[in-house]
């Protein structure tokens, strides 16, 4: 990830966690550990997008994945760095993130900002709101709304496979165990709910 | 290798096929101290080509493939794919299915065979189980019993480890159990709906070791013992036998090397094994004095088939016309059922090694049954795989949006905690009209090596069993305040997708119980990702190309095309469950059958060759009748007995 980018994960991720959850406490610190070893191993250098391109889908993701109560989201988990290395293998792919990177900077000129990275909060959320849902498909929201489908699946995919991701959903990861443990409460979760409660 | 051309050395005991048989005689001989070709139709494998620790980080690309195909083709990496399964080219090696059967055949050709990826369901045979017609009133007794046996199952479990909780029961003999692992909750909720109902459930009979031994680590939990073990946790015949054997220095490996025939000289007995090594394509021979037959039933009753000479006109074994007879596999149906008061389930690692419970037959006088033999249940559900690449799809295809909405859409969707899965697997009684022979057409292989043609047909016994199935399944499952899933015309295969590659399959995961989406992980009754309303979870792991051999013959039905070609096995009025091809369990036994002469059988009580005393048999072909239990832990038990009854026989010189 970029120099400015990283460091606005690191606060982010610090301001995030300083309103944590004592449950998340552990999570939290491998996270911010695992942040810092990504800064430690340097900037990321976009290999197919060019700078501002990069800057660009990092915005994008960081929406459709944000950090969450000292969750982080997709920036943390360098899912743009992992697209850019995809769109460098694959032309085709390339091309389409060109062309929707593109055609977000264009739409958020048209709403008064320089380009979509640098535009506020709320212009990219306002035009965000349009093309994440199909039933705003016209002629002109179309190829948004293709790119955003896109770029959703790449991101929430990038996301979820990550180190820091998988633990959004599956707070222990895949550890090898040397002991199978059921947690007493999802046996007890289910055995209240059924007939044998 | 130039110690197997003709006319070189004459090796003591020549083993074709390295699977649990295979394996099994292997390490017992070695450890004997007799020297040992085994000969494999495929190649070797190492423990590298065991990725059961892989995860989407092992590739940058993470499953995505190294063009990035998969968002743009929808072609990615082969990631969920298990490892170690290595089907035969279907064009190269063919069989054939005879007009009005469905058969399906699944090969896999490689160091381990079908042990390296199956699902590791490790069950003792009953006492009944060896005595069905003395005492159920169909099929055959095998001229062994229980008592043959037992001693043979201990050292099995000594060696291989298999979990489970001694219980007592008649329909599932207590053996030397490792540990098992927990219950997961939906398990808990089968045990009690069971409970309610006078069934008793246990924990899931696994081979699977949760105690270090013989070299061998612990599991570790991760739920992919469908991509073999990397840490030799479960059985499979490569490196819980034949890895070890081979350090004995008494192992030669032969691998690459396709059977051809047995040659026999003129006193009758064989004394040489025509192969094609497939590296060359070239025929060569290795002599022996004894050969054993590992290869898998039908494989084995194929070769012996082939083996015909002036002597022999009809193949070796075979003066009674018995060699392909009585070939039997498991019937297999399954129903799933919606839990919906499962969802919200704290998450939690739950992959263990697939099921950790199991439902073994609970019905011990059949008086008021309309089938003679009985079934066992596997099970699936529940359970939080490790995200893949697309395994959310279905969260922001519903929901669409983008940022805190889209996670929790996820979060809330995810894992399969609400579907429970059971998964039959019942007794097949032998009968005339289920067999293998070589296909009269003249189809052959690829070296010119006569192919099998396959009948099969389900009897009343089989088919009322599958009703009781459904009978039972949905009264467990409605029981637990579940909502059966419809579609359940029968369950098909019982729970083996069509496209199960080697039951391979996978195993896994889809683990219900948490693999990778789309790996095969192993485990019982967890094989694929997503199975099929009303299908079992023992669906095939979605890994592509099994290794069906559809016969690239005109005319010829292949196992995956007899479909439209069936007879009907019921009547439309029936309102019993269809039940799918044969072999589509993957239990296929008998063909090479145990009896008391070479009027009735192909092998004696020792798995000898009746005919040719220098033959001996060590994969499922011996079998008389066929239990509910899978197969594998049985074939262990007689090939340790076969293999060292044959070094007693090889010490007195009476071979």
């Amino acid at each position: 990830m970029s120099d400015i980018t990283r460091r606005q994960a690191l606060s982010h991720l610090a301001a995030a966690f300083a309103a944590t959850a004592a449950i998340d406490y552990v999570f939290a610190q491998e996270a911010h550990a695992f942040v810092q070893q990504t800064a430690a191993r340097g900037p990321y250098t976009p290999t197919a997008l060019s700078p501002q391109q990069f800057r660009t889908l990092e915005r994008l993701t960081d929406l459709i994945i944000p950090v969450e109560n000292g969750k982080p989201g997709a920036v943390q988990a360098s899912v743009p760095a992992w697209i850019d290395s995809l769109l460098n293998v694959n032309i085709e792919l390339k091309a389409k993130y060109v062309a929707g990177l593109a055609w977000l900077d264009t739409a958020s000129k048209a709403a008064g900002a320089t380009d979509f990275a640098t535009a506020t909060p709320a212009q990219q959320t306002a035009l965000l709101d349009q093309i994440a849902f199909k039933k705003n498909a016209s002629a002109a929201l179309d190829p948004g709304i293709e790119f955003f489908v896109l770029a959703r699946r790449m991101t929430v995919d990038g996301f979820y496979t990550s180190e820091l991701g998988v633990r959004d959903i599956l707070p222990q990861g895949r550890p090898p165990m040397p002991k199978f443990i059921v947690p007493q409460e999802s046996v007890d979760y289910v055995i209240s709910r059924s007939p044998f409660k | 290798m130039a110690q197997v051309t003709a006319g070189s050395t004459v090796h003591d005991v020549v083993i074709i096929g390295s699977g649990a048989g295979g394996g099994t005689v292997t390490k017992v001989l070695a450890d004997l101290g007799i020297r040992v070709l085994l000969m494999e139709a495929g190649p070797m494998v190492t423990m590298d080509d065991f990725k059961n620790l892989a995860s989407p980080l092992n590739d940058w690309h993470r499953g995505a493939g190294d063009a990035a195909t998969l968002y743009t083709t929808n072609t990615g990496a082969a990631f969920a794919q298990p490892s170690v399964v290595f089907p035969p080219n279907a064009v190269d090696e063919p069989y054939t299915v005879a007009p009005g059967s469905q058969f399906r055949w699944s090969r896999s050709r490689c160091i381990g065979g079908r042990t390296n990826h199956y699902s590791r369901v490790q069950l003792r045979y009953s006492d009944y189980d060896f005595k069905n017609k003395s005492m159920k009133g169909v099929g055959f007794d095998w001229p062994i019993g229980y008592a043959d046996l037992a001693p043979y199952y201990d050292k099995a479990e000594r060696l291989v480890g298999v979990t489970g909780r001694p219980e007592g029961l008649r329909t599932a003999p207590d053996g030397i159990f490792q540990t098992p692992a927990a219950f997961k909750p939906h398990e808990h909720l089968i045990y009690r709906s069971c409970e309610k109902l006078g069934i008793k459930a246990t924990s899931a009979r696994q081979a699977v070791i949760t105690s270090a031994m013989n070299g061998r680590e612990a599991c570790v939990y991760c739920g992919q013992c469908g991509r073999g073990c990397h840490g030799k946790s479960n059985y499979a015949s490569s490196y819980v036998q034949i890895f070890p054997a081979m350090e004995t220095g008494r192992v030669t490996v032969l691998a690459n090397a396709m059977a051809r025939e047995l040659v026999t000289d003129a006193s009758g007995k064989v004394t040489a094994v025509s192969y094609i090594d497939k590296t060359t394509g070239q025929e060569r021979q290795v002599r022996c004095r004894t050969v054993v037959l590992a290869a898998a039933a039908p494989e084995s009753a194929r070769l012996l088939l082939n083996s015909k000479s002036p002597r022999y006109p009809h193949g070796i074994g075979n003066s009674g016309g018995n060699v392909g007879k009585y070939l039997t596999d498991t019937v297999g149906f399954g129903l799933s059922a919606t839990v919906p008061y499962m969802r919200g389930t704290p998450p939690f690692t739950s992959a263990g090694y697939g099921s950790h419970i199991y439902i073994p037959w609970w019905v011990t006088d059949h008086s008021k049954l309309d089938f003679p033999l009985g079934y066992h249940v596997e099970c699936g559900g529940g359970g939080f795989a490790v995200p893949g690449l697309g395994f959310a799809g279905a969260a922001y295809g519903q929901s669409e949006g983008y940022g805190l909405p889209l996670k929790k859409a996820i979060r809330d969707s995810y894992g399969m905690g609400t579907n429970v899965s059971l998964t039959g697997r019942g007794s097949c009684v032998p009968n005339e009209d289920s067999y293998a022979e070589i296909d009269p057409a003249g189809t052959k292989d690829k070296w010119g090596i006569p192919v099998l043609r396959f009948h099969w047909k389900w009897s009343d016994h089989e088919l009322n069993q599958a009703r009781h199935m459904r009978d039972s399944f949905t009264a467990i499952l409605e029981g637990m305040g579940g909502v059966v899933n419809a579609a359940a015309r029968g369950g098909g295969p019982g729970g083996r997708g069509v496209a199960d590659a080697a039951g391979a399959a996978g195993a896994a995961a889809g683990q219900p119980n948490g693999g990778i989406p789309g790996v095969a992980a192993g485990g019982p009754g967890a094989r694929g990702g997503a199975a099929a309303p009303g299908a079992t979870a023992a669906g095939t792991p979605g890994a592509a190309g099994g290794p069906i051999g559809t016969p690239g013959v005109p005319g010829a039905l292949g196992a995956g095309a007899a479909s439209t070609a069936q007879t009907p096995p019921a009547q439309a009025a029936d309102d019993r469950p269809q039940l799918g091809a044969g072999g589509g369990i993957i239990h296929e036994v008998g063909c090479v059958r145990m009896g008391t002469s070479a009027d009735n059988s192909v092998v004696n009580s020792f798995c000898r060759v009746h005919d040719v005393p220098n033959v001996f048999s060590a994969d499922g072909g011996p079998f008389a009748s066929h239990a509910d239990k899978n197969p594998t832990h049985t074939i262990i038990a007689l090939a340790w007995r076969t293999a060292e009854y044959l070094a007693e026989e090889l010490r007195k010189g009476n071979v």
